[in-house]
């Protein structure tokens, strides 16, 4: 059988609820909603880490951040695992990307022939990037099948207006355009007494504009993906190629009145994840039975290239069978990580979800209250879900390697960040006491 | 603060506009905004060139008239926002690249020929279009061609990056053709490009009517629903400490971050500013 093309188009911090298709009445999404449409949606889907480096480096080794190093942006991944351009090599396939990669210490060029390297900027470089994926497709004349990576930068451009002094945003103009300004989420108020940001100077106003911007970022890099995907299924490699569109990490959005990301609440931990390939994966569907994860992208891409699985993924799943409608065994919860602010990491079942610290815990029914607004870890009646949550995250720590840092600490300096061997020393220490709980 | 260059005509007219409008309860009181109202652009300067501060210190204002007939060409400095030193809290403006709009009016025909170029990630990258319009306010497009192509800093030509594509309007019908593969979209406005909004501005914009349209940017991306509206003068330092009064409009829409355009007292567009990129007028020609 003739091997399949793969395109996997991957987002950076777009909110798992702004797309109009998923109910979002503030963003208008016309491509995604028609790749919705004609796709497989992950309607529980989470980054490995909601970070940029940290998840890339998952969806190209198919291992977690403490696995592959990049516990935070700027930590480079151990040079010893191989990533998914190098992997489908092997096989016979062409690897290409465009646009943003960001994983650090790996050189994207040596694993992928290189169409753009994008910008740092969606306004600046996503639509260069766009045209660089669709000339490809057009114009490639090797009989090999390909995979062909393509990173968009937006809506990541939030970070630039979400800086103290505003960025470039225009948030005077907000009064010009009050009766198209978003509501602020309705948990604002319970994140805005006890969150950090609330030093941030943002009147309600300007958190409103906020919200209103990201939205129309989000609108932008669609209009990208759309054309993407009209090269894709409307030109010659239409019957024959998978599509995928994941984002990295989701943004605050106002919810627990925060921007940003790094932390594990829904909103930067939980992540749009649609695949698509008409008469092959399943239309239409909005699959919420089924736990999946940034670390499944490589084991997905290996299933459907005939590759065999990526070295040590010990967690990753082939969500191949679930698109083709077999019933499987699955996943009974799924392990979300970070390294940003204090070393945490959440455990999700289909109902509850657990964030673990090193000294304390939260519990939330994610199911009855999706936007986390109480806390139920003190609560007796909960006593069972904490107790399994804890096991599994013990046994979440037994199936993966962790990584103990580079053989020579770090002394390098990485666009000003100091980087030092201590975050590697914390998260070891901290899971191998958690590992040795009886 | 010296006011040196303010159409007085202008700005009397606006003003009386203005308050017949509140009158009407038409126009929103902003003295009436609350303390969460307040932005946080109380402190970084008018909204309109925020993402341009830093390039208005070298700016300065093309001087040649517009040619009466509508023939004319504008040349666009390509202004990148930044982070200085990639730090949070400091910005800059770097030029980036260049679009040159040239406009013609032949026996009710009007054409466009345009030549963008922009560096970015160490590639220059081209998009040249030919389009022709209606002879209708907004110079809505009609059929066009484009392509576009990236060469290294060397001036490599990248083989697999060129693009030819051709278009038209039938109907509600945006019809696109490309090498390998066709797309449409439906629009129920007239349809412009970036490219071609100046120039109704030029010749039709009012502080006291609005205009929709959709959009196709880079003729390629469609964003339907968008809406231009008058948006005040706004006061601009610029080079030499020297501050002029533009008149300003404001596009908003799906897919756009809100878009200023601040016109001169002769209506030239001097400044386009988006949110990352912006446009500064470096030169008019007939």
């Amino acid at each position: 059988m003739k091997k399949p093309n793969i395109v996997f188009v991957n987002v950076d911090q777009m909110h798992h609820k702004a797309i109009s298709a998923y109910g979002c009445k503030h963003v208008r999404t016309p491509n995604i909603d028609r790749i919705v449409a004609e796709g497989y949606s992950f309607m529980e889907s989470y980054a490995s880490m909601p970070q940029c480096c940290p998840a890339r480096a998952s969806w190209f080794t198919g291992r977690m951040s403490k696995e592959h190093g990049v516990v935070v942006n700027s930590y480079p991944m151990d040079p010893k695992i191989p990533d998914l351009g190098q992997w489908l090599r092997k096989v016979g396939y062409e690897t290409v990307y465009t646009g943003k990669w960001h994983v650090s210490g790996r050189n994207v060029a040596r694993s992928f022939k290189v169409l753009h390297r994008g910008s740092g900027h969606g306004e600046l470089g996503d639509s260069t990037v766009a045209r660089s994926a669709v000339a490809y497709l057009n114009n490639r004349s090797s009989d090999k099948p390909f995979f062909l990576g393509i990173g968009f930068l937006n809506p990541h451009d939030c970070c630039f207006p979400a800086t103290a002094d505003g960025g470039p945003g225009k948030y005077a103009f907000a009064p010009k355009i009050k009766d198209k300004l978003p509501p602020l989420p309705a948990n604002f108020d319970y994140g805005y007494k006890e969150s950090r940001t609330k030093i941030r100077t943002w009147s309600l106003q300007d958190w409103r504009y906020y919200i209103y911007s990201y939205y129309r970022m989000c609108e932008m890099v669609d209009a990208e993906i759309g054309r993407v995907y009209d090269a894709v299924r409307n030109g010659p490699h239409a019957g024959n190629t998978l599509f995928i569109l994941m984002s990295d990490h989701g943004d605050g959005l106002g919810f627990h009145a925060k921007v940003s990301k790094g932390y594990l609440e829904e909103e930067a931990s939980r992540v749009p994840a649609v695949v698509s390939w008409p008469g092959k994966v399943a239309q239409g569907v909005r699959d919420t039975r089924h736990l999946v994860s940034g670390v499944d992208i490589a084991a997905t891409i290996c299933d459907y290239a005939g590759a065999p699985p990526m070295p040590k993924a010990t967690l990753a799943r082939s969500w191949r069978p679930l698109l083709e409608g077999k019933e499987v065994p699955w996943r009974d919860y799924v392990v979300c990580e970070t390294s940003v602010g204090p070393l945490s990491a959440c455990v999700r079942d289909l109902q509850f979800k657990s964030i673990i610290y090193p000294d304390r815990t939260r519990l939330y029914d994610i199911k009855n209250d999706p936007l986390e607004t109480k806390d139920l870890a003190d609560d007796p009646k909960y006593a069972a879900v904490r107790k399994r949550h804890r096991e599994n995250f013990r046994e979440y720590l037994s199936r993966i390697e962790i990584y103990p840092g580079p053989a020579k600490p770090l002394t390098a300096q990485v666009r000003g960040r100091r980087l030092s061997a201590n975050l590697y020393k914390a998260y070891v220490n901290w899971y191998e006491q958690v590992k040795a709980e009886s | 603060m010296q006011i040196t260059d303010v159409d007085r005509r202008q700005f009397l007219k606006t003003g009386v506009i203005a308050a017949a409008l509140a009158e009407a309860g038409r126009l929103p009181l902003l003295s009436a905004q609350t303390e969460a109202d307040r932005s946080i652009d109380a402190t970084t300067g008018p909204h309109a060139v925020k993402p341009i501060r830093d390039h208005l210190k070298r700016f300065s204002p093309a001087e040649t008239p517009l040619g009466k007939k509508g023939d004319y060409a504008l040349t666009y400095d390509i202004v990148h926002w930044n982070w200085a030193n990639g730090r949070p809290g400091t910005f800059g403006n770097s030029v980036l690249g260049r679009v040159d709009i040239d406009r013609k009016v032949n026996s009710g025909r009007v054409a466009y020929e345009v030549n963008q170029r922009t560096r970015i990630g160490g590639v220059d990258n081209f998009l040249e279009a030919r389009i022709v319009c209606a002879d209708d306010d907004l110079n809505s497009v009609r059929r066009w061609t484009l392509s576009s192509y990236s060469k290294s800093v060397k001036g490599e030509l990248d083989p697999l990056s060129g693009l030819r594509e051709k278009g038209r309007r039938e109907g509600e019908r945006i019809l696109i053709e490309g090498d390998a593969h066709n797309y449409e979209f439906v629009a129920g406005r007239p349809v412009v490009t970036q490219w071609t909004v100046p120039d109704f501005l030029i010749r039709k914009a009012s502080p006291t009517s609005g205009v929709s349209f959709d959009l196709l940017q880079d003729l390629s991306l469609f964003k339907p629903n968008q809406v231009v509206v008058y948006d005040g003068v706004t006061p601009v330092e610029l080079k030499g400490g020297r501050t002029v009064e533009l008149q300003t409009y404001a596009q908003t829409g799906q897919g756009v971050l809100p878009i200023h355009y601040l016109l001169d007292k002769q209506r030239r567009p001097q400044l386009v500013t988006n949110s990352i990129l912006s446009w500064a007028l470096s030169r008019v020609s007939e």
